[in-house]
């Protein structure tokens, strides 16, 4: 969106793909100091009926939070920000965050987001309102 | 596992409140989030970036004081439960023994988080729910945090927390 004077509404956001790994959720873990077992330890994360590691619930709103900026471009700056956790996520799975705008008010816009998975199924989905920057 | 036994002790404890200093936040913390994530934001890499928006210094990532577990050394290994997870994990409510997921958050941002900030949160107990589904029963569990940097609300959080 970062070169368009102002958005409209239904205009498309994304969409952006993630592709997360093993190192990335050891790095997420480690920076937020998470040691739950089921993001690093395979074996373990398999106890609990998974097929893998799994992704973060916070992890899957970065994706969602960082999308919606990147299509704000430099400046847009999130009021407010909500995400459901509603499907699970491995290692190497393809998350594909997008989205649309679903009204405006001056220069703070509304949408609706959500990320989903190779297989076509919704990870999460997500609400926020951004404010973008004056032109 | 007794879930409903969960319930029930959870349940008297909503309302309850606590308030607790994290400290000053650190650029490089903020900056290592970002790069965990994937991306490089550019208030959060670049102090030239936050000047040039009216920031002391550089900005936090949106999830990034949401996100963060702990702010403290934590217990030693051999003090944390059997997945890892240390004791108290989830605003000290008694969940020992459940499996507890993150469900998602809903946040308001209200000032930016910068480098230097030094960081109240106060943290409340705002619901408990028992779902009996097909597979089992599971609580979701709602706790609210609300961040202060020096002494300003910057950021409300309300994160709901799946046990089973």
């Amino acid at each position: 969106m970062s070169n368009q004077i102002c958005p409209a509404i239904g205009e498309r956001i994304g969409p952006v793909e993630w592709r997360p790994t093993t190192i990335q959720l050891f790095r997420f873990s480690a920076v937020t100091w998470n040691s739950h077992r089921i993001h690093y330890d395979q074996a373990y994360a398999r106890t609990e009926g998974y097929p893998d590691t799994l992704v973060q619930s916070q992890l899957h709103g970065c994706f969602l939070a960082h999308t919606v900026l990147q299509w704000g471009g430099p400046g847009a700056v999130l009021l407010t920000f909500r995400w459901e956790n509603r499907h699970p996520a491995v290692p190497d799975d393809v998350l594909t965050c997008s989205g649309e705008v679903t009204a405006i008010e001056g220069r703070v816009v509304t949408c609706e987001l959500r990320e989903t998975n190779q297989d076509g199924r919704i990870c999460a989905p997500a609400w926020a309102t951004v404010r973008l920057p004056r032109n | 596992m007794d879930v409903e036994a969960i319930y029930e002790a959870i349940r008297t404890q909503i309302g309850r409140s606590s308030r607790r200093d994290i400290g000053q936040l650190r650029s490089i913390d903020m900056q290592r989030f970002a790069v965990a994530v994937g991306d490089d934001l550019p208030v959060t890499m670049d102090p030239a970036v936050a000047a040039a928006a009216g920031l002391p210094d550089v900005a936090a990532p949106p999830l990034f004081l949401s996100t963060v577990m702990g702010w403290d050394a934590g217990p030693p290994e051999s003090g944390l439960l059997a997945d890892g997870v240390a004791p108290g994990g989830v605003a000290d409510l008694p969940v020992g023994g459940l499996r507890v997921m993150g469900g998602g958050q809903s946040l308001e941002f209200l000032q930016p988080v910068v480098a230097g900030a030094r960081i109240v949160v106060e943290t409340r107990i705002k619901d408990v729910q028992l779902k009996k589904g097909r597979s089992g029963d599971l609580l979701l569990i709602q706790v609210e945090r609300l961040f202060f940097g020096d002494g300003e609300l910057l950021q409300r959080c309300v994160e709901t927390f799946i046990g089973r």
